[in-house]
Parts: structure tokens; C-alpha cells; sequence
């Protein structure tokens, strides 16, 4: 059980120099795990440095666990190989797919929530969490599309297939802000609906707005900061689920460490402001 | 077959091929505000945004003596073909046939040196990813005699790479890297390239034709005595000590058998 905040930030490459030599007051990094499955060079030798100093959590984007195929052995042995390496607090991966017929297609896309779907998703899961021997987290995306075909709400989708497969679930606070804005679904029966024993970790990230046919929509661009209608929702997250790791994503327009750091630990502000509401009431 | 992978199939045609398999794929998405082929379109744009800035992070120097708009739009092109699109999500390892594209290129024919420069940003990426490896001890040859030195072979370190081109690939290395400088002569000398890793980045040895044609046939596992004998009945004047000494002070070899 975390006492304090535990608050990161995603690692980027244009910050590992300043990561090395100012030593931020941050509590961890999150890597792209696909970004560091390669034999060595450069980028490995700066994140073996970092982990000296830094606990990390792995955050995978191409294991697609909603693909109809079969996940990739050769990938999961590529992440074996990293989470040996740099012994993560956490591992996680998307409610999304990218893969079919030997083709990658680098975006997290939507899965229709059919039961068809949840069987995929938690042999997939089940595959990738015995070759790992651990739990992994899955991430709440945000999305664009809905299919006809759907006849789980998300939220629910997502609490029966972390529950049958045994995986936690990272608590995407902007993703979940950004599709119920464009599907018009309601924020607070999602939170909600997910239940306080599954969330092991939570993002935070900027999203940007595009107007299409003077219709608004909005995109998880992770290319500024957080919304403040985020950060609200964040404050009731942590009511709910209370003090859980918690993520900065900024992937887009990155700007200086010092920004970075600044932004996530407003993060802090929240858990005491939540602390000190608790010791009154 | 299942309703997912159809589904899943239908979806990527959609977003390659447009036309006909978006028109099929699109009433599988649920009516809302926005209609389903712009909504189809973020993840489109999405997709080739993505594929476009891994091109881009690979090869660097083509986008900067295309300039962005240029290099985008080539590499849109590419990632149109279904072909060269990636196979793993580790975008690391994919990009290799983009040099063999560029060479097929109406649009770029009046910048000849394009794909050899391509096919050396490669080469440079290769050596930037290559596997970690404790360089050749000198030691190891103080302990060897005269007479079994005849015989050794090197291995290179996984991150040497051997490149050669017609083009003046140091001069057009320095264009792509320095906005500011002086353009290049073509009609220059042919060059010779050892791509090597130092510490944490790749970096460019630009070398002499025989010193390339001697360190080529070490890393082809010819015997020190034979990648000698091969150069000299070309070069009788060439500096064994000097290049053994170039290939050792680099740290280029890992082990000798």
C-alpha cells in the first residue's frame, strides 16, 4: 500500500540528459515498451542509467491483445527480455488491436465489446500474462468509433474481462474524459461502474479539439496539458480508487523535463486536498 | 472464420485501400454526429502520421534535403503500398526497403544520391540498435605469435557496418546536418564508409578504397594474411600496421578466432 502520491511522468529521449544530471524530484518514468525492444545502442544504455534512480512501468502499445490472431510469441519475448532487464513495477497494454494478417497498423484501434471479443481479449491476456509470469494492466482507450455490433458498455467490458483474465486495469482519466465527450456517454457511471480493486495505476494527458463540419471532437493527442475539466474528474477518481500510481503522458510538442514534472505533480495537490477533506469529515 | 477477424480485415482495407473496402467496412460503425468515413479518417491520418515520423526518425537526413512537405508526401506513397507497411510493432526494425523506393522515384530522379544515402541512414540506424558487445581486448593479441597472426580472423562488433557509394556521402552528410552549409559537387570522388557506434550513437568513419576493401574482407571472415595478399596484389604500398591499428584503437572488433 502507497503511503504518498506516486507520481511519474512518460520517459522521453530528448529528456534523458537533463533526466541523468538534475535527478527531478519525480517518483518514476513510464516507458513505450516498443521504443526500447531493440539488442542495445543508445537508447538501452539511458534507460539502464535511469532505472538506477527510478523505478519504471512498461506501457506497451503493439502486443494488440484485441486481435482475432494470435499475439506474437517473438514480441512477448522481446518484452520478457526488457522486463528481466529492468524489473518494472508494472506492465500494461491497451483495450485496443493494431494487427491482422501480418500487417501493423501503429494506432490504438477500437474493439467491437461483444462477448466474441472478451473470449479474444482474455486469451490473449491469459497468453501474455503466463509467458510473463505476472499481471498486466489494460488500458481504457480513447475512441473515436463505436460498432453496431457492441452490446457491452465499455466500462463493463473492461470489469469482465480484467475479472475472468485475472489483469488490472490502468485508469486512463483523459481517455475516459474524451470518449464519453464524443459517444456522449455518462462520465460518472463509467467511474462508477469500475470496480476500486481493479485499478492499479491511472493517466493523465492533454487532448486537443478538431472541429469537423462544425461538429467537436475531441482526440488524445497528449500534445499539452491537462485539461482542467481532467483534472476534476481526477480529484473524483482518487476519491473512488484512492491513492494510486498515477502518470503524466506528454508524447506530442514535447516541452522542457521541468514542464513536464511541474505539470504531473499538480497531481500531489489533489491527494492532499482529497487527504485533508478526509480528516475532516 | 470469426466475426472479429472479418471485421478486423474489413477495417484495415478500409484504411489502406479506401474506395470500395471503406464503402464496406463503414456500416459497421454506429451512426453518430460525425459521419462514419470522417470519423474513419482520424484513425487513417492517425495511422500514416505515425508510420510517416518512424520513416522520419530513421532516416532524418532524407527529410532535411527533401524538406518535410517533400519527404511526407514520399513517404505516404510508400506506406500506401501494402507491401512495405510494418510487420511488428517494433518500428525499429522496419524501414529497409524505403531506400529501394526512393530509387524508383520519378519525382526525386534529379537527386541521384538519394537512395545511397537512404541505404547509409539505414545502415547508421542498424549501428545505433545493434546489440551491446565488449570490444576485442588488446591483450588477446599481445598473447598471439607471428605465425598464428597469419591466420586470425575478426569478428566485428554488430554495430560495424561497411558502406560504399558513387555519391560524395560525407559532403551530403554535412548538407543534411547544417542547414547552412555549402552545397556539394556530385562529380566528387567516390566514398568509403566504416559505420560504427561510440558509446551511445553511430558515427561515420569516411576511409580510404583500400583501407574499405581490407576491412570488407575481415568482416567476410577472410584470414588477416588473406585480406592482406588480396590488397596488396592491388596496393603494394598499404599499411597493414595503420589499418589494424584504425580497426583496434575504434574498438570495431569483438573477438578473434
Amino acid at each position: 500500500m502507497i503511503s504518498q502520491p506516486f507520481i511519474g511522468i512518460g520517459l522521453k529521449g530528448s529528456h534523458y540528459q537533463d533526466i541523468l544530471e538534475q535527478k527531478p524530484k519525480i517518483d518514476w518514468f513510464e516507458i513505450h515498451s516498443e521504443n526500447y525492444l531493440i539488442d542495445g545502442g543508445g537508447a538501452s544504455a539511458m534507460l539502464s542509467s535511469i532505472r538506477e534512480n527510478y523505478p519504471i512501468s512498461m506501457h506497451g502499445i503493439g502486443l494488440s491483445l484485441g486481435s482475432a490472431e494470435v499475439i506474437e510469441r517473438s514480441h512477448l519475448v522481446r518484452l520478457k527480455k526488457l522486463a528481466e532487464d529492468l524489473d518494472p513495477f508494472l506492465i500494461s497494454e491497451h483495450l485496443s488491436w493494431n494487427y491482422v494478417n501480418n500487417t501493423y497498423l501503429p494506432e490504438l484501434i477500437p474493439i467491437p465489446y461483444t462477448d466474441e471479443a472478451i473470449d479474444v481479449f482474455c486469451r490473449n491476456i491469459e497468453l501474455a500474462q503466463d509467458f510473463l509470469q505476472r499481471q498486466i494492466l489494460i488500458e481504457n482507450p480513447s475512441s473515436y468509433i463505436q460498432y453496431i455490433t457492441s452490446n457491452y458498455d465499455e466500462s463493463e467490458f473492461l470489469t469482465k474481462i480484467a475479472t475472468k483474465s485475472g489483469a488490472g486495469i490502468l485508469l486512463d482519466v483523459n481517455n475516459i474524459y474524451v470518449s464519453c465527450i464524443n459517444h456522449g456517454w455518462n462520465i460518472k457511471d463509467y467511474i462508477h461502474s469500475i470496480p476500486q480493486n481493479l485499478v492499479k495505476e491511472i493517466h493523465l494527458a492533454g487532448h486537443s479539439v478538431k472541429k469537423i463540419n462544425d461538429q467537436k471532437l475531441l482526440i488524445d493527442t497528449h500534445d499539452n496539458f491537462v485539461s482542467q475539466e481532467v483534472w476534476e474528474l481526477y480529484a473524483m477518481v482518487i476519491q473512488k480508487f484512492g491513492n494510486i500510481p498515477t502518470l503524466l503522458e506528454w508524447d506530442a510538442n514535447i516541452p522542457d523535463l521541468s514542464v513536464l514534472v511541474t505539470e504531473a505533480l499538480k497531481a500531489k495537490q489533489f491527494h492532499k486536498t482529497l487527504e485533508h477533506e478526509n480528516v475532516n469529515a | 472464420m470469426s466475426t472479429l477477424k472479418t471485421l478486423q480485415q474489413k477495417f484495415c482495407s478500409a484504411i489502406i485501400f479506401g474506395g470500395e473496402h471503406e464503402e464496406l467496412f463503414l456500416p459497421e460503425i454506429k451512426s453518430s454526429r460525425i459521419s462514419p468515413s470522417d470519423l474513419l479518417k482520424i484513425y487513417r491520418n492517425g495511422i500514416f502520421e505515425n508510420l510517416c515520423k518512424a520513416l522520419q526518425l530513421t532516416f532524418p537526413g532524407v527529410w532535411a534535403l527533401l524538406g518535410d512537405e517533400c519527404a511526407n508526401s514520399i513517404a505516404y506513397a510508400f506506406n500506401k503500398e501494402i507491401n512495405n507497411l510494418p510487420n511488428t510493432s517494433v518500428l525499429d526494425d522496419w524501414g529497409g526497403s524505403f531506400p529501394d523506393f526512393l530509387g524508383t522515384l520519378q519525382a526525386t530522379s534529379s537527386l541521384p544520391y538519394l537512395e545511397d544515402y537512404a541505404r547509409f541512414e539505414w545502415l547508421s540506424h542498424l549501428s545505433n540498435c545493434a546489440e551491446n558487445m565488449p570490444s576485442l581486448s588488446l591483450d588477446v593479441l599481445k598473447k598471439i605469435n607471428e605465425e598464428e597472426a597469419n591466420n586470425i580472423r575478426f569478428s566485428f562488433h554488430p554495430s560495424i557496418f561497411l558502406f560504399q557509394s558513387i555519391f560524395p556521402i560525407d559532403l551530403i552528410k554535412n548538407v543534411a546536418e547544417n542547414p547552412n552549409a555549402d552545397s556539394f559537387d556530385l562529380s566528387l570522388k567516390p566514398t568509403y564508409v566504416v559505420i560504427g557506434r561510440s558509446n551511445i550513437r553511430s558515427l561515420s568513419y569516411f576511409i580510404s578504397k583500400s583501407h574499405w576493401q581490407f576491412f570488407t574482407c575481415l568482416k567476410n571472415k577472410y584470414s588477416l594474411q588473406e585480406a592482406f595478399e588480396e590488397i596488396e596484389s592491388t596496393e603494394e604500398e598499404f599499411d597493414l600496421v595503420n589499418a589494424l591499428t584504425f580497426l583496434l584503437s575504434n574498438k570495431f572488433i569483438y573477438s578473434i578466432v
